[in-house]
């Protein structure tokens, strides 16, 4: 990796770090840093952050053990890192499904409204780069493997899903409020 | 269980879940969870809604 693309990796994690500082000030109703989360969602964010956990070690042995008895020379297209970042979109998507269902993703001081359009507005994000990878640069195939642009589709994809399940929810809970 | 002597001394005192959940610094599915009886609350938060509904622990939260 030459000095410029580490120069550009580092500027664009800071971009990203910064982005991410603005987008979470801005979802909260108060001034405050720090997501408030009542006793009840701490419990709950446990629970769910414990079978996200899980679920990443079961799934990431399973992929090894099925590649000891397995030939799966056709991942090779796929590529170890892609199917291993698969693996934690899923944990996480499992930990913060639980937490949505279990009304403990919203914290007191959030905006419901604009956490769903930060988790588009990212979408959107990771979309434009998908297809600036396609376009401009390596396109969908690099090297034989799957391009780790198509990461960013991957993510596009799950912030999308993850919205979805959080307005459904957030609508269901209105309908229940007395 | 069901705390229906909580849903009663909120009602009594005409607020909504919402209502009690910020006075109380919850959420308003936690105020929920605890009057269907799916959430046992902590004793502070016991406290804390006694204190709003002006009733005694007893009153409120005692089988």
């Amino acid at each position: 990796m030459s000095i410029s693309h580490v120069i550009g990796l580092i500027a664009g994690v800071a971009v990203g770090i910064l982005l991410v500082a603005v987008l979470l000030k801005w979802v909260r109703t108060d001034k405050g840093q720090k997501a408030q989360m009542d006793e009840r969602q701490e419990l709950i964010r446990g629970r769910g952050f414990k079978y996200g956990f899980f679920s990443f070690l079961i799934l990431t042995g399973l992929y090894t053990l099925i590649g000891t008895i397995v030939d799966l020379s056709f991942i090779v297209f796929i590529g170890n890192t892609l199917i291993l970042c698969v693996i934690i979109l899923i944990s996480a998507g499992i930990y913060i499904c639980y937490c949505i269902k279990n009304d403990a993703y919203l914290a007191i001081n959030e905006n419901p409204k604009r956490v769903s359009i930060m988790l588009l507005f990212v979408a959107a994000i990771n979309l434009a780069f998908f297809i600036f990878n396609v376009v401009f640069q390596h396109g969908i195939i690099e090297d034989g493997t799957l391009s780790m642009g198509f990461l960013n589709l991957l993510c596009a994809l799950f912030l999308i899903v993850l919205d979805i399940v959080f307005s459904v929810h957030q609508k269901h809970t209105a309908a229940e409020e007395d | 269980m069901k705390n229906l002597r909580l849903k009663s001394a909120r009602a009594a005192l005409d607020l909504s879940q919402q209502e009690l959940a910020d006075k109380v610094g919850v959420s308003r599915q936690t105020i929920s969870a605890i009057e269907k009886g799916d959430y046992n609350p902590t004793i502070n938060l016991c406290i804390a809604i006694c204190k709003t509904l002006e009733k005694t622990l007893d009153e409120l939260f005692w089988e």
